[in-house]
């Protein structure tokens, strides 16, 4: 049996150290509320959102299933603090639907300084381009 | 000798001395007549018996046929009946003796019993029938087993031994009717999603790999459909057991969330390992017995080089030293005791081989999960000099640069990029046009070019065109002729090991159709262009050649779910019945998800023993019910 926890756990004055965070998968759209310092692959997992296969490896930087793009103002700000290592870059170099502002999930952490609502795209196929 | 102690074989070796001696007499009477002395004497003597009170002599034979007769009698020993080796084992497997209690939480349970347990087994299974008012089904089977008793004489006359003697058994194997769970399920939940189980689709998977199990992933969560998972191999999930490099194991962590989708839907998703769609069961019964077909079988077929000499020994496809190094069953040893190896091929395989020789000597592979004799092998080997060949140039390579880069960081090993200096000028110009992953890939392979030095080398180079393998007397390979396209030349590599990894070819199953370049016909992206009621799609390598990384299929994986789905929004027919009950009229010695989950379990336990992440098998006979 596969437990939903569809309401974020809300508590008086909390409000301070969560943001919500809107995940942008084509046409669907997903949000939950995450804490400060979870990264953006914690708040998928805590909430079990139907992202298939999001983080395939659990965040051991093995894989790039977890890529997501930024805001642009956000991928400034992280590029400052917490910049891309070789190996993330290295793995985004095999994702699909790579952009300047894409970053892998399971290294973006939540700050205080994020706005009130954190918006990503979550890049998936509509349709399949590749030539058979 | 010592039958001569025993009252009851010294007279039957003195009857089977008088009849053999007559029988002698009658044939040859000069070899033994009353003038002998002696031991022939001895022997008239007999002859003498048996041709004078021959009606005696027969029924004597006729007496201690009927006294010893291979029988025990019981009364006179002390009898210690030892247990027989179980034929099976599992934690869901019960032996039935006159003091068992049965306790269980399995969704599928075997027992056995033997002997004079027959009748309670047998009891048992009727009152558990009864008990579940038909939500259960049982299979009964019986066979012959040899047990042994241990014979303790109870006076000096009788020897100790052993008793060896056949005895019936009855294994039963029970499982819940699917049936009867969606009728429990409806009266708990009376949602219009519970009354659509009855007339839910019915799906079958081929393959277990990453495609598979990532479609499946994404299609339990959307659907209601029912799905059943087949496998060729013993174990699931493809080449992410078979195929992922072992010094890669964060990457198996996808194998969690596949765990995690078989241990949520129990009731509409089920595996079964060892069936080889194309013989135990075919494609047509495939299709005739579900809504829908998805083939994610992948494409393991290597291609070959198609050059004078590849069949010596020693050479051998990527897929086969992967396939080696990761614990695929009945794979030979390579020979590792040359000094240099080749590999042909340009793509992630090809340096995937090249790092795990390399890694093999220095120890560090020794807690992943290569299995112990292939890992004691492949640290003994004397290779220390590696060429990875291209075909094309510097800038055709398909290598992805997590793992380039990983075998130019190996400590102990000097990893070179062997290019001229045209091909160095054209792409240091080229650079900026590059798109990024070309253009970091481009930067790596341009750092590292010159020529390796040290005791261990690796050396990539490019514009090689493999012409003919060429082997010593004993037929193993010594060197390749390559063609080289910078000199327009024909060099000769030495090598004691040659690998080639230059591609695959899609196996198509009998009864699916194939286009004019080998593939699977394709109607679109995901399906299958063939006539009939059920659908058939294809995902993964067997749709689109064996191309990409884990995210591509998992994105792929998630576009045909969604295709799947949408065909059958509406779907209000039967639900198709599974191949379950062909693979029980065939005997198929099917693995289900719970006995995978034991040897998995086993295989983590002995791995532990000694260090490791686990200790693959590579037998699984014992396993197999």
């Amino acid at each position: 049996m596969r437990f939903v926890r569809t309401t974020p756990q809300i508590k008086l004055f909390s409000n301070l150290d969560t943001k919500n965070v809107k995940f942008l998968n084509g046409e669907r759209k997903f949000e939950a509320r995450g804490k400060v310092g979870q990264t953006l692959l914690d708040v998928v997992v805590e909430h079990d959102l139907d992202l298939d296969g999001f983080g395939a490896c659990e965040g051991t930087l093995a894989c790039c299933t977890c890529h997501v793009i930024l805001r642009k103002s956000h991928y400034e700000r992280e590029d400052k603090l917490n910049p891309a290592g070789e190996e993330e870059l290295d793995l985004l170099d095999m994702a699909p639907e790579l952009n300047d502002y894409s970053r892998l999930g399971c290294q973006i952490k939540i700050t205080n300084k994020d706005a009130e609502v954190i918006e990503v795209v979550v890049p998936s196929i509509t349709r399949d381009a590749r030539n058979s | 000798m010592s039958a001569i102690f025993n009252f009851q074989s010294l007279i039957s070796v003195i009857l089977l001395l008088i009849c053999t001696c007559a029988y002698i007499r009658a044939f040859a009477p000069k070899v033994i007549d009353r003038n002998k002395e002696g031991l022939l004497g001895v022997f008239w003597k007999c002859a003498r018996i048996g041709e004078r009170l021959s009606p005696w002599v027969a029924a004597s034979c006729f007496c201690m046929a009927f006294v010893k007769g291979g029988r025990v009698n019981e009364n006179h020993y002390e009898i210690n009946r030892q247990q027989p080796a179980k034929p099976f084992t599992g934690p869901n497997h019960f032996f039935i003796t006159r003091k068992t209690n049965v306790e269980s939480q399995y969704s599928d349970v075997y027992i056995h019993g033997m002997g004079a347990s027959i009748n309670s087994v047998l009891v048992f299974v009727v009152e558990l029938e009864k008990l579940f008012a038909g939500a259960l089904i049982s299979d009964v089977q019986t066979s012959t087993i040899h047990v042994t008793d241990n014979l303790f004489p109870m006076s000096d006359e009788f020897e100790a031994g052993d008793r060896s003697r056949p005895l019936s058994a009855v294994h039963v194997h029970l499982y819940r009717a699917m049936f009867c769970k969606t009728v429990y399920s409806r009266i708990r939940n009376l949602s219009i999603n519970s009354f659509r189980r009855f007339t839910r689709p019915r799906l079958a998977i081929v393959g277990s790999g990453p495609a598979g199990m990532f479609t499946c992933n994404a299609l339990l969560r959307r659907t209601n459909f029912a799905v059943d998972v087949f496998e060729n191999y013993h174990v699931p999930f493809g080449l992410v057991r078979y195929g992922v490099a072992p010094d890669h194991q964060e990457v198996k962590n996808c194998i969690n969330l596949f765990d995690n989708m078989f241990d949520s839907n129990k009731d509409r998703l089920r595996l079964f390992c060892n069936v080889n769609i194309g013989k135990d069961v075919t494609f047509e019964e495939l299709t005739n017995n579900y809504n829908s077909v998805l083939l994610a079988y992948g494409s393991y077929k290597t291609r070959s080089l198609a050059i004078p000499g590849e069949k010596s020994l020693n050479v051998l496809s990527g897929s086969e030293f992967v396939g080696w190094y990761n614990g695929v069953p009945n794979v030979a040893n390579p020979s590792l005791d040359g000094d240099s190896a080749v590999i042909i091929g340009n793509g992630n395989v090809a340096l995937d081989c090249a790092r795990i020789i390399s890694m093999g000597a220095d120890g560090s592979l020794k807690s992943s999960d290569i299995p112990d004799d292939r890992l004691a092998h492949l640290q003994e080997s004397k290779i220390r000099n590696i060429k990875v060949l291209g075909r094309r140039g510097p800038g055709d390579v398909s290598f992805t640069i997590k793992e380039l880069r990983e075998q130019f960081k190996l400590a102990e090993w000097s990893s070179a990029v062997d290019m001229s200096r045209e091909d160095e000028e054209t792409l240091r110009s080229e650079l900026p046009k590059f798109e990024r992953k070309k253009k970091r890939l481009t930067e790596l392979l341009l750092k590292f070019a010159g020529k390796p030095n040290g005791p261990r080398q690796c050396h990539f180079l490019f514009n090689r065109v493999p012409q003919e393998v060429l082997s010593d007397s004993c037929g193993r390979v010594k060197a390749i002729k390559v063609f080289n396209k910078y000199t327009n030349e024909t060099e000769t590599v030495p090598c004691s090991l040659l690998i080639y990894s230059i591609g695959y070819q899609t196996l198509i199953l009998d009864g699916v159709p194939q286009n004019a370049k080998g593939m699977i016909d394709m109607k679109d992206e995901c399906r299958v262009n063939i006539q009939g009621p059920t659908p058939v799609y294809a995902t993964g390598w067997c749709a689109h050649g064996p191309r990409g990384v884990i995210v591509d299929t998992q994105q792929q994986s998630a576009f045909v779910a969604e295709q799947i789905a949408k065909d059958f929004e509406n779907f209000n027919g039967k639900t198709a019945v599974g191949a379950d009950v062909l693979l029980k009229q065939r005997h198929v010695r099917s693995i289900s998800w719970d006995r995978w989950k034991f040897i998995d379990n086993e295989e983590k336990l002995k791995g532990q023993k000694s260090g490791k992440i686990r200790e693959k098998f590579t037998t699984f006979d014992s396993f197999v019910n």
